[in-house]
């Protein structure tokens, strides 16, 4: 699914480039539950923004279900963001003006989905996620844990191949984050690849193969 | 000292937010001053004389006539002045102008003829010398004058021994017997007043302006009842008093009513300007007291007390609405001088345009109010709630700010936006209708047109002098080159009025209350329809047969005097005379156009030409029209009059445009003044929710990083900016339609000649204004675009 090639990202400093991310070469399969480790500042967010194509400037080769990545333009990267990826965010990142049901719908709005067929899918995420009673409620007046249930059940709403999650249990107690990552097991299960940026080595449990950083580059 | 010198640091600090909140400040306080000082000055400043509040114009009313003011007869005065109970005194004068000798040289100045108890009435008092006394307000006995100040100033150096001294008025000596102080109120800028020394009974007519003093405690209205028994009770010695009835109006009223509705439609202008500069202060103060949520928490973290947190801010709302208003009275005061100095001669001269510092203390403490409101409001709310750990963490927090903060702005710049689309579509009402009024034609033709007025003495030009005068100086201008036609009238259009009635031949007599309108007379030479460019619409104007062949009797008249008087009849051959058996008959030998004589939002009145020879006049206005650019004609013409009578000055020398300019000059000021006022309001709104847009957008980024994390592209991520705006725009044009709407019955007497609904002006302005604000949300929505989403996500 993902072959990524030296990829290099570096930011223009006063004397020389500070590079973050240095000659990454890996290949994620699909199907696979790949947790990327290491200390802060070691570029582990970035990678996830660089897979997720978030990020447009880095060099080296990267290929996503056989589409050379590097060759695209931003529209073009941006139209495979939004049809593969899902994403979790640490910090849950919900919109507090909108209900729970409308931050369902959100991502959906951006997909060209009959709003009949939108509300069908909104309806079956909250069954499968157990909130339909909450679907009323505004983030503020959810625990963290729902919150993030909310969160992942957004990312994917809409059918990702692909779900990247950025600390995903960063902001949860324990009891909340296991719940949250017994879900990912769940989904990696139903054939949902999975991506996730932690420091917990017990999250990373959960997945099937770790990568781990240190200032920018891979460890052997 | 620390509060003051941290307020100038942060106002430094951002330099965008401090620009557009002194701007807006500026500008509203700067349009408040000019226009409360010009308000102020014409009607709630006292009267410049002694108990002004008591003084009234005293003038004639006679609806038959389809005249609302007749002037007042000197008979009527004189019955008034004996029999009232409720005048402490009247007088009246008559405004004229005379020639004057000074130092050998030709003026024609000002001046007045006033009754002898004028001054006392009015509560002037000379600066030397005495006032007239009942003695020289007799004919023939009235040869004392009253200097006018300033020509005294000028002409005498302030000289006390000027008293006693002889002034040639129009040839005849007067002695000097008074000096008048600068303000003489209704007398304008009369510089010489002589007696009147007229008998009442003369049959002058209705030519006096009156004035009376009311006794202490008595109301206008019992004033009117009293004068109003007086005249009815002399209908069977004067039945004319039948048809006029006197009209007593406070004396402001009488002098600066003209000015009224056009001075509360520009207070409305200011007052909305000054609306949105408040709503624009109270936008940018409570966005950034939002945007400093943190810090406020940060300062409290580390120790800051509530009321320091306070004080700071206040401190920071002060300088700023201090600064603001500083610069907008400097403003004010500059603009009103520039306003001023382009009107010398169409206010009264005892009109000082003084700013009053009361109100400007209104000005500068209304936006340091709201300032300091909503500066204050957030940060009081902050500080109060503070829970400081949450606060912290908030302001880093998971979403954007809240909503009830985010409706506050909304609600501002949607009022911003609703009012100044009230102002700007009744700028565009206004200024269509000033441009439909230029586009009238007025029945003549302005253009390349020189006119000036000479008045010859009577003691001077005896006999036909007077008539043998203007024929040759006509003659003689005819054939100056550069000239295509010349020829001479008593008033020229948009010159005044002189009315009188006539007896058509054939016609049933009039029942006792149908109307009677009074006839514009003018008195012309041959030649004047082509000088003044009037159309003939049926048979032909004067020529040298009129003025040369005795016993000639001919007309001309107007469109409303033949479709009045003959409808659906051929006028031409109808015989017209003054009233009385003994009156000659004069043919009507044209019919000419209506012309627009009283201004171009005026209606005309039937009128009629004489030739200038069936009863000759010593005043007249030459009127040539030209090859050339009009006054390049003066010098031949001046040197033809030195020629001739090197004591005869020639006045009132304009050409026909700028009396058309002059005549439109109180239109065209206030439309074009509104429209700017109506400009102020745009840009503030447009400033404002340039900042409120702004401000969303920066308080938005975490949102628009997530949608985009989501799947949003930069179209989406566009629309939802310009969306947010536009609804903004939308609500507020919906507010602004209808309180344009409802503003233009109230300007309705200003909208001549257009629909106050005008679709043209309601339909594309607000298109526009859609536009414009689209373009102001359009810039800090491309910069939304520019968001990049994990930049965002991480940075929150």
């Amino acid at each position: 699914m993902i072959q990524l090639r030296n990829i290099e990202k570096s930011f223009p400093t006063q004397t020389s480039p500070t590079y973050v991310l240095r000659q990454i070469t890996v290949d994620i399969a699909e199907g696979e539950f790949v947790t990327i480790m290491g200390p802060s500042g070691a570029g582990k967010s970035t990678l996830l923004s660089v897979i997720g194509f978030y990020d447009h400037s880095w060099t080296g080769e990267y290929d996503f279900n056989g589409e050379p990545v590097h060759r695209l333009k931003a529209k073009e990267r941006a139209e495979l963001n939004k049809k593969y990826i899902g994403f979790v965010f640490q910090q849950f990142h919900l919109l507090e003006d909108l209900t729970v049901a409308e931050n369902l719908d959100m991502p959906l709005s951006y997909r060209n989905i009959k709003k009949s067929e939108r509300d069908a899918l909104v309806a079956d995420t909250l069954d499968r996620f157990g909130i339909v009673a909450k679907k009323r409620l505004y983030p503020s007046q959810l625990s963290g844990g729902q919150q993030q249930l909310v969160a992942v059940a957004r990312a994917i709403i809409a059918k990702p191949a692909l779900l990247l999650a950025d600390e995903p249990t960063g902001n949860l107690h324990s009891d909340q984050g296991r719940e949250i990552m017994e879900l990912f097991k769940k989904l990696n299960s139903q054939g949902t690849t999975i991506i996730q940026v932690t420091h917990s080595e017990t999250n990373a449990a959960y997945g099937n193969r770790i990568i781990r950083l240190r200032d920018g580059w891979m460890e052997k | 000292m620390n509060d003051l010198r941290y307020a100038f640091r942060q106002l430094l600090k951002n330099p965008g937010f401090t620009a557009m909140a002194l701007l807006t400040l500026a500008l509203g306080i700067a349009g408040n001053v000019v226009i409360f000082t010009i308000f102020n000055s014409l009607f709630l400043r006292p009267l410049p004389f002694k108990d002004g509040e008591r003084l009234v114009n005293l003038d004639e009313v006679a609806p038959k006539w389809n005249l609302e003011y007749t002037g007042v007869a000197l008979e009527d005065l004189v019955n008034w002045r004996e029999q009232n109970q409720t005048f402490e005194s009247m007088g009246a004068w008559e405004d004229t102008s005379f020639n004057l000798s000074l130092k050998g040289e030709a003026q024609r100045v000002d001046a007045g003829r006033a009754t002898y108890d004028l001054l006392d009435t009015l509560g002037i008092a000379p600066v030397c010398g005495r006032k007239f006394t009942v003695e020289e307000d007799k004919p023939r006995k009235g040869y004392v004058a009253l200097l006018g100040y300033a020509l005294w100033k000028h002409s005498w150096a302030g000289d006390p021994n000027v008293l006693g001294k002889t002034l040639s008025i129009d040839n005849v000596p007067h002695t000097i017997i008074g000096v008048l102080p600068p303000e003489i109120g209704p007398l304008g800028r009369a510089q010489v007043i002589v007696p009147l020394a007229r008998v009442p009974n003369e049959g002058h007519g209705w030519y006096l302006e009156g004035a009376g003093r009311l006794k202490p405690g008595v109301t206008l209205e019992r004033a009117r009842e009293d004068l109003t028994r007086i005249h009815k009770a002399q209908i069977s010695t004067r039945p004319v008093n039948e048809i006029t009835s006197p009209r007593v109006t406070p004396l402001r009223e009488r002098l600066l009513g003209d000015y009224r509705p056009v001075t509360y439609v520009l207070i409305a202008a200011v007052a909305v300007v000054w609306l949105i500069a408040c709503a624009n202060v109270a936008g940018l103060m409570l966005a950034r007291g939002l945007a400093r949520g943190k810090e406020i928490s940060v300062r409290m973290a580390l120790g800051a007390s509530r009321l320091r947190v306070v004080r700071q801010v206040l401190v920071e709302s002060l300088v700023l609405s201090a600064l603001g208003g500083l610069i907008g009275v400097l403003l004010g005061q500059g603009s009103l001088k520039a306003l001023v100095r382009l009107l010398p001669n169409h206010s009264p001269a005892w009109i000082h345009f003084n700013m009053d510092w009361r109100f400007v203390l209104f000005c500068l403490g209304t936006p340091a109010l709201t300032a300091v409101l909503f500066g204050l409001t957030p940060a009081a709310k902050m500080v109060s709630q503070v829970n400081l750990q949450g606060a912290l963490q908030a302001s880093g927090g998971r979403t954007s700010g809240s909503t009830s903060q985010r409706r506050s702005l909304n609600f501002l710049v949607t009022g911003e936006i609703g009012l100044a689309l009230v102002l700007l579509i009744n700028a565009g009402l206004l200024i269509e209708a000033f441009r439909t009024l230029q586009k009238i034609d007025p029945g003549f033709r302005s253009e390349n047109v020189l006119t000036y007025n000479l008045a010859l003495p009577r003691v001077k030009y005896t006999n036909n002098q007077h008539v043998a005068f203007f024929e040759e100086h006509l003659a003689q201008l005819r054939v100056l080159p550069g000239v295509k036609a010349a020829s001479a009238t008593t008033i020229v259009p948009l010159g005044g009025h002189s009315g009188t009635f006539f007896e058509i031949e054939g016609a049933s007599p009039r029942l006792k209350d149908e109307q009677e309108p009074v006839v514009l007379i003018r008195k012309a030479f041959p030649d004047y329809a082509e000088a003044m460019g009037l159309t003939v619409l049926s048979g032909r104007f004067f020529s040298e047969t009129e003025t040369h062949q005795a016993g000639v009797r001919a007309m001309v008249v107007n469109e409303s005097f033949a479709k009045r008087n003959w409808p659906k009849q051929d006028p031409l051959g109808k015989r017209v005379r003054y009233p009385g058996p003994d009156s000659p008959w004069l043919a009507v030998i044209g019919v000419v156009k209506d012309i627009k004589h009283y201004g171009f939002d005026q209606p005309m009145r039937p009128g009629v030409y004489l030739p200038y020879h069936f009863a000759p006049e010593r005043s007249m206005t030459i009127v040539a029209r030209t090859l050339m650019e009009p006054k390049a004609l003066l010098p031949s013409i001046r040197a033809l009059i030195q020629k001739r009578d090197p004591d005869l000055p020639i006045f009132e020398i304009k050409t026909m445009a700028e009396r058309v300019s002059e005549s439109l000059w109180l239109r065209k000021s206030y439309s074009w003044l509104f429209g700017f006022f109506a400009a102020v309001a745009l840009t503030m709104a447009l400033g404002g929710i340039y900042g409120v847009i702004s401000y969303a957008v920066s308080q938005r980024t975490n949102e628009i990083g997530i949608r985009m994390a989501l799947g949003a592209q930069r179209g989406d991520v566009l629309r939802l900016i310009l969306r947010h705006g536009l609804l903004l725009a939308g609500v507020g044009t919906v507010i602004g339609l209808l309180g344009a709407f409802a503003m233009t019955h109230v300007m309705r007497s200003l909208l001549v000649g257009i629909n106050p609904a005008e679709p043209t002006v309601f339909v594309s302005i607000p298109l526009i204004l859609t536009s414009v604000v689209g373009l102001a949300c359009y810039l800090p929505a491309r910069r939304a675009t520019k968001v990049n989403p994990m930049v965002a996500l991480r940075y929150e």
